[in-house]
């Protein structure tokens, strides 16, 4: 696999190999990745900056560093795409807002520098939703990105840029934040492994975000390639041991609340599906009653608008006309929540955390689908208000309650759009939780499946 | 639900000083509903007053 086409297929930890064993180079690595950016995202829309100079710059370095026997590890020489809500020192950071235009940080927020210590480089800001919360729309000033499965369709977000260049192979791996469910729907909706942390694993500071239920998660094309950035990210060694499977987990699968959510009925087929999956890798399911995620859900958003608005209400009120149609109002909603409101929402979590913690002391995960949608669309044409939570109930409870949750491949739409599975695991237990996600990801098909691209080429 | 009138909404938006047209605070006007409305079921839920002290489950740290 040398071909420049080729190498955007490369997981994190198969270039890592490659570029510790010197059958490839950073320099030519990231050459082809530029390549590859310049062909497909005129199409595609989810890069915002490509630092393709610094970049180049950087991979020369890395070179250089390894050559001498500098090797730093696995990420040493890697490129990695960062969401354009988190700063990074010397480059662009839009949140793809007017509000912040050309502003340039004077330093990397904390994910990025773990990552720059790791060896890795900063490749390209990309795409979101503007702040990472409105409804995105073609008067953006980056206009959405399109899923590279389905042209027709935004990529699901807000971390929508993040997930579609991992899937595209426009960089192996990329940073979003998610505060209720931004890496996790994106990732589940372009068919690649997206991770949200345990609540302050990760430094989420000098990230756009709501700080209370906002995390920085990688989003990656395989497990151990999630395993390997939380890693750089947290510190430790979240890679080692991924083959060893876990020793019949009990999964517990909250029925109730997942079938009040009335999902497609394509993604309830595919999460029974993946259930029998489980049970075949010798795990065992039980049925676990969960009062209140409903709610939580709702109480993350009720947080995440306080937040917000406490975030941005001096720019609103001196650069309203800076912000999108959508993000103004998204932005502002919090204003006409009360402090009653906000505590009320605090205290749904404590108690919906206290009820997750305790279910988790009898089974070892919790399995739900991701999103009740197919399509951000028909999220959207659902009136699945997403500012009160109806399009997040699956992922929103796990920001409030802090829970690491991982989403892995787990089917396909007939209309070949990908289908997420969500697990749930204990706060801390994220070595356990990628385990199992490991096995279940070496058990289907889904990780290797690539989007159509030629015709997106075709188009650029 | 106490329902919420776009001339109540723009008075407080005002209040505010946030500078919202009347098309705006149309579209915003269903959102804050919504939003109210949940927060009350979730007051409702919470016993978190004083009439109900010593009943609420413990907080516990969820970066654990």
């Amino acid at each position: 696999m040398s071909r420049a086409e080729d190498l955007h297929l490369l997981t994190v930890a198969a270039a890592g190999r490659r570029i510790h064993d010197g059958s490839l180079t950073p320099t030519s690595y990231v050459e082809a990745l530029i390549e590859r950016v310049r062909r497909l995202d005129p199409v595609l829309r989810c890069t915002i900056t490509l630092a393709a100079e610094a970049a180049l710059a950087a991979a020369r370095l890395a070179e250089s560093e390894i050559r001498r026997g500098g090797w730093k590890g696995p990420m040493h020489g890697i490129p990695i795409g960062i969401k354009d809500c988190i700063a990074t020192e010397g480059l662009r950071t839009s949140a793809n807002s007017r509000v912040l235009g050309d502003w340039v940080p004077a330093q990397d927020a904390p994910a990025v520098a773990a990552l720059r210590a790791a060896g890795a480089i900063v490749f390209a800001k990309l795409n979101l939703n503007e702040f990472a919360w409105s409804i995105p729309s073609e008067d953006d000033l980056h206009a959405p990105p399109r899923n590279p499965w389905s042209l027709d369709h935004y990529a699901m977000g807000s971390s929508s840029g993040s997930a579609v260049a991992v899937a595209s192979g426009l960089c192996p791996a990329a940073l979003g934040t998610d505060a209720g469910g931004s890496v996790r729907q994106p990732a589940s909706n372009c068919g690649v492994v997206g991770l949200k942390p345990t609540h302050r694993l990760v430094d989420a500071s000098g990230a756009f975000a709501a700080p209370s239920i906002c995390e920085v998660g990688p989003i990656t094309r395989s497990v151990e390639d999630a395993a390997l950035l939380l890693g750089a990210l947290a510190g430790g060694s979240y890679a080692e041991n991924l083959g060893w499977p876990p020793k019949r987990a009990r999964i517990g699968v909250p029925s109730r609340h997942i079938d009040l959510a009335q999902a497609d009925p394509q993604i309830g087929s595919a999460f029974a599906e993946s259930i029998r999956v489980l049970r075949q890798l010798g795990m065992e399911i039980v049925e676990v009653e969960i009062e209140g995620l409903a709610d939580a859900a709702a109480a993350d958003f009720i947080v995440l608008n306080a937040e917000a608005f406490a975030a941005h209400e001096t720019k609103l009120r001196t650069q309203m006309a800076d912000y999108g149609p959508s993000a103004r109002l998204y932005h502002t909603q919090g204003a006409f929540l009360s402090a009653a409101d906000y505590i009320a929402a605090l205290r749904t979590g404590e108690s919906v955390q206290a009820r997750v913690d305790e279910t988790l002391a009898h089974v070892d995960a919790l399995a739900t689908p991701v999103v009740p949608f197919l399509t951000a669309e028909a999220a959207r044409a659902a009136k699945a208000q997403p500012h009160t939570g109806g399009g997040a109930v699956f992922t929103a409870p796990f920001n409030l309650t802090g829970h690491p949750a991982l989403v892995v491949p787990g089917g396909m739409s007939a209309e070949r759009i990908p289908i997420g599975l969500q697990l749930v695991g204990r706060a801390g237990g994220e070595a356990d939780l990628l385990r199992l996600g490991h096995a279940f990801e070496q058990a289907t098909p889904w990780h290797t499946m690539h989007p159509p691209l030629d015709a997106a080429a075709a188009l650029g | 639900m106490n329902r919420l009138s776009a001339a109540r909404l723009g008075e407080m938006a005002s209040g505010l000083q946030l500078e919202l047209g009347d098309d705006e605070l149309t579209r915003l006007l269903p959102m804050v509903q919504d939003l109210l409305d949940v927060a009350q079921i979730l007051r409702q839920k919470q016993p978190g007053g004083i009439d109900h002290m010593g009943q609420r489950e413990r907080p516990t740290d969820k970066s654990r």
